[in-house]
């Protein structure tokens, strides 16, 4: 009985202690985090303008986001943007990673500074940078392109070619992933490789067969963060593009911003808000229900 | 020794009780401040602390402060400077948080909206306390800071909107660059906008003529798509509960804006014309000697001068569509207002009064080649003496008496973004998304529906 006792009391000790140690996460997650969000819900059924006195106005703040023909293209130009960004950015963050896993690669760590050091360059600055570097006929990239007897286009200048444009731009900020894959590749038992050698598999197989799912966990993490991160892209089309040619860039959360800031129809905004948070809330717990088919988490 | 050595679960202990106590301290009320020894040197007993926001001017911010300061001892003001259009959603929060500034610099078309919801403090006891004088300012800035008959701020600067031509590509193409552009007639600049591009052997092209929008970016000027609105005799409002952007007026505005980028390439053309010139002063197609007409802003006069002393240019005012010789013009520019609920409501008005005058207007519009809101500091000849262009500079400013100004609404910042940014209604029609009457009419839809919105939020 006495053990038992003790043994309660420890864990009582312990669970006081658990949440004296995560207390400041947990203060400064209700207070700027959850609070808030409470608070945007609530305002989402208001026609709160931060000046005016607020009126409750139900679901119309809803009805009139769904009736706008531009909140679906600011949905379609978020969609496309991510679908297409977040796998792309993890299959090259996974090569790079792969490639500078390579033991024998001389300068390994020099590779790994130079490409991770995007990643840590303000979002504003390398946008204004991209700017030029997509300029159409004195630019880097269709001067490349040139090279090739390509005629590159006008990449923020033409509807049709402004969110490639972005996504190109964001497939070298791809720091992060790399880094994330090659702490993955690392963990990868050695003892996996030799087996399958002996058994007479070779690089590919060995690649699909122990690589992928030995490191699945960290392609599913930075799969999940890549589109949550997607979904709220906003810096580059806020600084480049303003949201054009023709509303290309128009992404939701820049259409969000228009409506809080410049409209000053931040009930408006929050029923935006609270659509968004719902869709990747959503689209997250689909992910987790598909990745429990694919991710090993070696037991 | 082993009593005296911590255990890694104390020592986490520890660690999360000290951040604990340096959290709550940091969440303490700090002690206040203990007098100062120098009894002479010791602040005033009833110091005030004034707050003072500007979208940029900060140079004469800084200076105009120090002196208010120097002459008011018992005042401290802190001021905080932003680049344009970043100061709105500050001040919004500030003012949702009750921590707004006490005076603010900001774009006279927003204080309409400021004032509709209830965000700007009328100024009404401070115009009478300091004699305010209205025709000392130019008409349009006055208007502008005026929303159902009560004033809500005080002009302080301005900015005028005009044709600029390169003389020498006029001369090159054999017209007299001496004579302005036929703004009056709206055919004849079709032809003269064709007529002056230039393309290279490949056809891509190596000179504009004129793209008559902002909507690409600022490369090709600023203003015209109000300007060109004014010019047709329309307007954007019929009251103030009635818009009117399907009117006649601006849906030949629009047209004849797709029909001068249809006649030198079309919207592709004038695109890839466009793209990767920066919006900064040092970068113009114009001051390149590779954009032959546009329509900008006064201050250009000064970034010419500075960044392109060798470019031949003329500016003249635009004309009014089929009225040679009568002109219009567009007031820009920028206004101090007081948010609502400010505090220390009679040294705010004595700030006020002090960047509002003569001396602060004049002081900024040498420094950065403003037109004055107050005409006297506007003609003055030490103002008009330091521009680059004395005779231009003259023109310009003059011509703030007859110029228009943006609708004085809460719906401004929606009527901005229909009318002149990327995404709407000139969008639409260059992009050949819709046809002019669609974009007018579904523009009109908007701006109508916020404008009842507006109305009906405030029960009126």
């Amino acid at each position: 009985m006495n053990r038992v006792r003790i043994t309660k009391t420890l864990r009582g000790h312990d669970t006081l202690w658990f949440y004296i140690f995560i207390s400041p996460w947990l203060i400064g997650f209700v207070l700027f985090h959850l609070g808030p969000m409470a608070a945007s819900l609530v305002l989402s059924v208001t026609n709160y303008s931060v000046l005016m006195p607020t009126r409750f106005v139900s679901i119309s703040n809803y009805q009139a986001m769904f009736a706008d023909e531009l909140f679906w293209l600011s949905i379609s130009n978020t969609v496309y943007y991510a679908t297409i960004s977040v796998p792309l950015t993890i299959v090259t963050a996974l090569l790079l990673a792969l490639l500078l896993n390579n033991s024998t690669l001389r300068g390994r760590a020099l590779f790994r500074s130079v490409f991770y050091m995007p990643s840590i360059l303000p979002l504003v600055a390398v946008s204004i940078l991209w700017i030029w570097l997509l300029q159409p006929r004195f630019g880097l990239i269709n001067t490349f392109l040139s090279w090739f007897a390509i005629k590159g286009p006008n990449w923020l200048g033409d509807p049709a070619w402004t969110k490639p444009g972005l996504i190109i731009m964001r497939l070298t900020h791809i720091g992060a992933d790399m880094v994330i894959f090659l702490a993955a590749l690392q963990g990868v038992p050695v003892h996996l490789y030799e087996a399958a050698e002996l058994d007479g598999a070779g690089r590919f197989r060995k690649f699909l067969h122990i690589t992928i799912p030995m490191i699945s966990p960290a392609i599913f993490f930075t799969f999940i963060i890549g589109f949550i991160n997607s979904f709220q892209v906003f810096t580059q089309a806020y600084i480049m593009t303003g949201g054009g040619p023709n509303n290309a860039t128009l992404f939701y959360v820049l259409y969000l911003y228009q409506f809080a800031f410049e409209f000053f129809k931040m009930g408006h905004a929050s029923a935006m808000a609270w659509f968004l948070f719902v869709v990747i809330v959503s689209l997250t717990f689909v992910q987790f229900r598909w990745g429990s088919r694919w991710v090993h988490y070696g037991n | 020794m082993a009593l005296n050595q911590l255990s890694r679960r104390d020592f986490l202990r520890l660690s999360a009780l000290g951040t604990a106590s340096t959290m709550l301290a940091a969440c303490a009320v700090a002690p206040a401040a203990a007098p100062s020894a120098g009894g002479a040197q010791a602040p005033a007993a009833a110091t005030v602390n004034l707050q003072f926001w500007s979208e940029g001017a900060h140079e004469w911010a800084e200076e105009q402060i120090a002196l208010y300061m120097e002459q008011n001892p018992a005042v401290t003001v802190e001021y905080v400077t932003f680049k344009s259009q970043e100061m709105t959603p500050k001040l919004l929060t500030a003012s949702a948080a009750g921590t707004a500034p006490n005076l603010t610099r900001q774009d006279r078309f927003r204080v309409a909206g400021w004032a509709g919801r209830g965000g700007a403090e009328p100024l009404t006891a401070y115009m009478e306390q300091y004699s305010v004088d209205p025709s000392v300012f130019w008409p349009a800035t006055w208007e502008e800071c005026q929303w159902q008959g009560v004033t809500y701020a005080i002009p302080f600067n301005t900015d005028g909107r005009y044709v600029f031509w390169n003389k020498d590509i006029f001369a090159a193409a054999g017209l007299d660059p001496e004579t302005p552009p036929p703004t009056h007639d709206w055919e004849a600049m079709i032809d003269l906008a064709v007529s002056l591009t230039q393309r290279e052997s490949d056809g891509v092209v190596n000179v504009m003529g004129f793209i008559p929008s902002q909507v690409l970016s600022n490369a090709y000027g600023n203003g015209g798509d109000y300007l060109y609105v004014w010019a047709n005799r329309g307007s954007f409002l019929i009251d103030d509960r009635t818009a009117s952007l399907d009117s006649p007026e601006l849906q030949q505005v629009l047209q004849w804006q797709k029909d001068i980028v249809d006649a030198v390439g079309g919207i592709d053309v004038a695109a890839e014309f466009n793209a990767g010139w920066p919006t900064t002063a040092g970068f113009s197609p114009f001051g390149a000697g590779k954009l032959a007409m546009m329509v900008n802003g006064d201050w250009n006069i000064g970034d010419f001068a500075r960044y392109y002393p060798d470019l031949n240019f003329g500016m003249a005012p635009w004309e009014i569509r089929n009225s040679p010789g009568e002109y219009t013009g567009f007031a820009g520019g920028f206004s101090l207002a007081i948010p609502a609920g400010a505090a220390s409501l009679d040294e705010t008005y004595r700030l006020l009064d002090f960047l509002a005058s003569y001396d602060s207007q004049l002081s900024a519009s040498i420094r950065y080649q403003f037109i004055p809101a107050r005409k006297d500091a506007a003609l003055s000849e030490e103002l008009l003496a330091s521009s680059s262009n004395p005779a231009q500079r003259k023109m310009a400013n003059e011509s703030m008496e007859y110029a228009h100004f943006r609708p004085v609404t809460p719906v401004a910042g929606e009527i901005h973004s229909y009318w002149v940014r990327p995404g709407t209604a000139r969008d639409w029609v260059l992009y050949g998304e819709k046809d002019v009457a669609t974009a007018c009419k579904d523009m009109q839809e908007a701006i109508q529906k916020a404008l009842d919105e507006y109305w009906v939020s405030i029960g009126a």
